[in-house]
């Protein structure tokens, strides 16, 4: 990693993180809640692109982990809102609405499916994996919408956010300031991953797995690892959306989420540490601008798409890169 | 590594025991039986499609072999994946150059280093911040005379830096026994006597298991020969037992004491 | 649980089965030959369908519809092929699915935009309207879905007679296995790409005619039939058009079966309304995990290459 890279993120952080307070200042809440929404979308692209970028590991299937970690949330939250617990017997099991036991239940969920379906994944590379990992989160989808308990096809509403001590949740300023912290930790800990010993093995997985392994190290062992870490930080970033939305529904589990999701990471620049974050904040003010401009804005959200893909190859950090080697 | 030298037949680091492998109706591999010894450098050699990186790679455990044996220091491997038998002390190199192309030279020997040490699993110190690892690195890179392209880019090595970088990264993993699979295959007149001496010091750490086409390497560096034909041995002995052997002679067109090249194909 | 319902049953999973089929011989000759994934390939369904609803309508004709969806999701399909995707052939899967996950927007709102956010229906013609008798299995079964599976079994025929004996179909065959080989043999490789992607898409098109009279025609009716889909060209191994027959035909009846079954096999050990939504639960989930199964078998699925 580059400190190119570094410098990056930490200016696309710092302008996040002054487009909220000016929101605030102005009393503007409505841009708050687009910019918590840019850290929690940026944040999925982050785990994402952890088994993408880094590790070669094209997923289809993320919407899968977003979309659990939402239930999990949404799912605790309600029970302890309505005073019923989650089961009685063999033990009592009761809902919350503590984030910070939300958090660790979301990250042993999301981290235990990722591990399922990575480790069956993984069996499989090229377009197979793509494929397979499509029809795991596709499965799961299915799963929440013929499951009546929690409210199947129409999905689960939370009427309160989660609560965190000392902050008020509901109040918009106060839930970015948790996202934007999320946010960090994720772009923290894939850049330290990236760059240890486990990060060198994952890059090397990716380009030459034989070699990997003719070295002594599984690269099955380190891509599944990395595919559980992606899942849970995804996971996450789906358990606060949950919040943010106050609702969730197992859209987010369908495979336009994945899409969307892989949209960020590519357009913001692949295997780049602020890709994801970048991605996810263009593809909002493209979705806010467009729309304003035209009912049918996805119409040309699709055209400026493809534009990316066949000319600008890197995402936005590839360009800004050819920009300052022209200079 | 005690226990090997205790071992009853503590002579042989590789056994492979009636080997044999079948690729649909082609068999590929029929009943090889070979010992890589302590202190060896052992050649295998054969026409093209012998069978010998067929051999290579189940004794490297790409491959998995239908059935036999094969042992590394007297205990057998033949149902560890290729993982496993590097980290038992296997290294090998392939006849296709297999570095990382998007590493530098340095991250590559630190990738073996990282192997060897079994420390992949470390999620927080930065590599670049290693620097007792990096300072092994340097040593190794030194050996094989590649210190000066430290920071290069693999994928824009010459061939034959490749392949240095390449032994390299085996001799790092500080290996039982050394399997290469043609280290001289495109690597060009000036720089294949350099090589040689190169191959010739790898002896001194861990026996070498060597397939190689260059006859004149082979002859200069082998302690024993090993002969594939068609998926079998037919002859193992040193090199001057193989040159006599009228096998051997059959095997290969013509006559090789008048025409030493006549092996390489 | 009569015989007769479940010989009906298998007939539906059979006409849903070939159905899939026409829309992944497409999608599997599409990566075979070009290696391209075509995320777009629903929105040809979608084309195909509209474009039947729409001319049916007007002219009042089904059959004029049929061959309006046919040439409808032709033109569309060889449309993008030269427009998009032929820049994309020799790209990494990642900006495949992300230029194609753009083009099925486009497809989407630009349909939306031309025939409104309502359905459109397609009537079944007087023909093939009503059910009829089937002597031998002893059932009354409808005459419309009777004809998709006929239609369907005589295009499967009439892909392998194209594939197996004319001069496309080598060229095909050629471009499967070694696409320098087609460059040597002289073929204009850019026509014989957009020719297959044409026909690939002409069948997606037919395909969303014929299930447009089953089902209403809408926007996004594309996208869950393209996930199967993918399920089928997987488990029957990517590239192979009898992997496409044989996965569409084991993803239509496991699914059909799957939501028939489970829910009476439940019923034997819970009460009905659990037995139902334990069963359409699993039945919903079914031909995944059935996918999932294949491939950890067989990681290249039924009929693929091994990598």
């Amino acid at each position: 990693m580059s400190t190119r890279d570094t410098s990056i993120s930490v200016l696309s952080l710092l302008l996040l993180g002054s487009v909220a307070v000016l929101a605030q200042w102005l009393d503007e809440p409505y841009f708050i809640t687009l910019a918590t929404k840019v850290c929690i979308l940026g944040m999925a692209g982050v785990g994402l692109n952890l088994a993408l970028g880094y590790g070669g590991l094209v997923s289809f299937g993320h919407a899968a982990f977003f979309g659990i970690g939402g239930y999990v949330a949404g799912i605790l939250a309600s029970h302890a809102l309505n005073y019923e617990p989650i089961m009685e017997s063999p033990w009592l099991l009761e809902g919350t609405t503590r984030m910070l036991v939300i958090w660790p239940i979301t990250a042993l969920v999301c981290g235990l499916f990722a591990w399922l379906i990575g480790a069956l994944s993984l069996r499989t590379s090229g377009v197979y994996f793509i494929m397979i990992t499509l029809a795991f989160a596709q499965m799961i989808y299915y799963f929440a919408i013929s499951w009546p308990s929690y409210g199947g096809e129409d999905g689960l509403s939370v009427y309160l956010r989660s609560t965190f001590p000392g902050l008020n949740t509901m109040t918009g300023i106060h839930f970015f300031a948790i996202a934007f912290v999320w946010l960090m930790l994720a772009m923290g800990l894939s850049s330290r991953l990236v760059q240890s010993r486990f990060g060198l093995a994952l890059q090397a997985a990716r380009q030459n797995p034989i070699r990997v392994s003719a070295v002594g190290i599984s690269p099955y062992k380190v891509q599944l690892t990395a595919f559980v870490i992606s899942g849970v930080i995804t996971g996450i970033a789906g358990a606060l959306y949950t919040d943010l939305n106050r609702f969730v529904s197992p859209s987010v589990l369908g495979w336009h989420t994945s899409g969307e999701i892989m949209v960020f990471v590519i357009l913001g620049g692949v295997a780049r540490l602020a890709g994801p974050l970048l991605g996810a904040a263009v593809f909002i003010i493209l979705e806010q601008t467009l729309g304003g401009w035209s009912e049918n804005w996805q119409f040309w959200l699709g055209a400026v798409l493809i534009v990316v893909v066949l000319y600008g190859r890197g995402g936005i950090i590839g360009l800004l890169d050819r920009r300052s080697a022209r200079e | 590594m005690s226990e090997a030298f205790n071992n009853k037949r503590g002579d042989a680091l590789i056994e492979v025991r009636h080997l044999y492998k079948q690729f649909g109706a082609v068999k590929a591999c029929e009943d090889v039986s070979l010992e890589l010894r302590r202190g060896e450098v052992h050649a295998l050699i054969g026409p093209n499609g012998a069978g010998k990186s067929t051999l290579i790679r189940q004794i490297s455990g790409q491959l998995r072999h239908d059935s036999g044996q094969i042992l590394l220091a007297g205990q057998d491997v033949s149902h560890l994946s290729m993982t496993e038998r590097a980290r038992a002390g296997l290294a090998q190199s392939f006849q296709v150059s297999m570095v990382i192309p998007e590493f530098s030279v340095l991250q590559n020997v630190m990738l073996a280093l990282q192997g060897k040490s079994g420390s992949t699993f470390r999620f927080f110190g930065r590599v670049s911040r290693q620097s007792a690892m990096i300072d092994k690195a340097r040593d190794f890179l030194a050996q094989v005379d590649l210190l000066d392209r430290l920071s290069s880019i693999a994928a824009q090595l010459s061939h034959g830096e490749r392949r240095k970088l390449e032994l390299c990264m085996a001799l790092a993993m500080e290996p039982r026994a050394f399997i290469l699979d043609e280290p001289m295959a495109g690597v060009g007149a000036s720089e294949s006597r350099a090589m040689t001496r190169l191959l010739a010091s790898l002896k001194l750490k861990a026996p070498v298991l060597l397939v190689e086409h260059d006859m004149d390497a082979v002859f200069a560096l082998a302690d024993r020969v090993s002969v594939l034909v068609y998926g079998r041995i037919i002859a193992t002995g040193t090199v001057a037992q193989i040159r006599l052997n009228p096998a051997v002679r059959e095997a290969y067109m013509g006559d090789i004491d008048d025409d030493e090249d006549g092996l390489r194909e | 649980m009569s015989a007769s319902l479940f010989i009906e049953q298998l007939l539906n999973g059979l006409q849903f089965g070939v159905m899939l089929f026409l829309m992944s011989a497409g999608l599997t000759l599409v990566f075979g030959v070009m290696g391209l994934i075509n995320l777009a390939h629903g929105s040809l369904y979608m084309v195909g369908a509209f474009a039947a609803a729409a001319v049916a309508g007007w002219s009042g004709s089904f059959w004029l519809g049929l061959a309006a969806s046919l040439m409808a999701a032709a033109l569309a399909g060889a449309l993008v092929e030269i427009v998009v995707l032929r820049r994309l052939y020799r790209r990494d899967h990642l900006d495949q699915v992300l230029a194609t996950f753009a083009l099925i927007l486009m497809f989407s709102e630009g349909t939306r935009w031309l025939f409104g956010a309502f359905p459109l229906y397609l009537d079944v013609p007087e023909v093939l309207s009503g059910s009829m008798h089937l002597p031998v299995l002893d059932i009354v079964y409808s005459r419309y879905r009777l004809a998709i599976i006929v239609c369907g079994f005589v295009i499967a025929l009439g892909l392998y007679l194209l594939i197996a004996k004319t001069r496309l179909g080598i060229r095909i065959r050629a471009g499967q296995s070694d696409r320098q080989m087609i460059a040597a043999l002289g073929v204009d490789i850019s026509t014989l790409y957009t020719v297959v992607f044409a026909l690939g898409a002409a069948l997606a098109g037919l395909a969303g005619a014929l299930v447009g009279a089953i089902q209403s025609v809408e926007v996004g009716m594309g996208e869950p039939v393209l996930i199967l889909a993918f399920v089928v060209i997987v488990i029957g191994g990517i590239g192979s058009i009898k992997g496409a027959l044989i996965g569409a035909i084991i993803v239509g009846l496991t699914d059909t079966m799957g939501r028939f079954l489970l829910p009476v096999f439940f019923r034997q050990f819970m009460d009905n309304a659990a037995a139902s939504s334990v069963g359409s639960a699993l039945a919903s989930m079914l031909i995944y995990i059935v996918m999932a199964t294949i491939l950890i078998v067989r990681p290249s699925g039924l009929f693929g290459k091994a990598s």
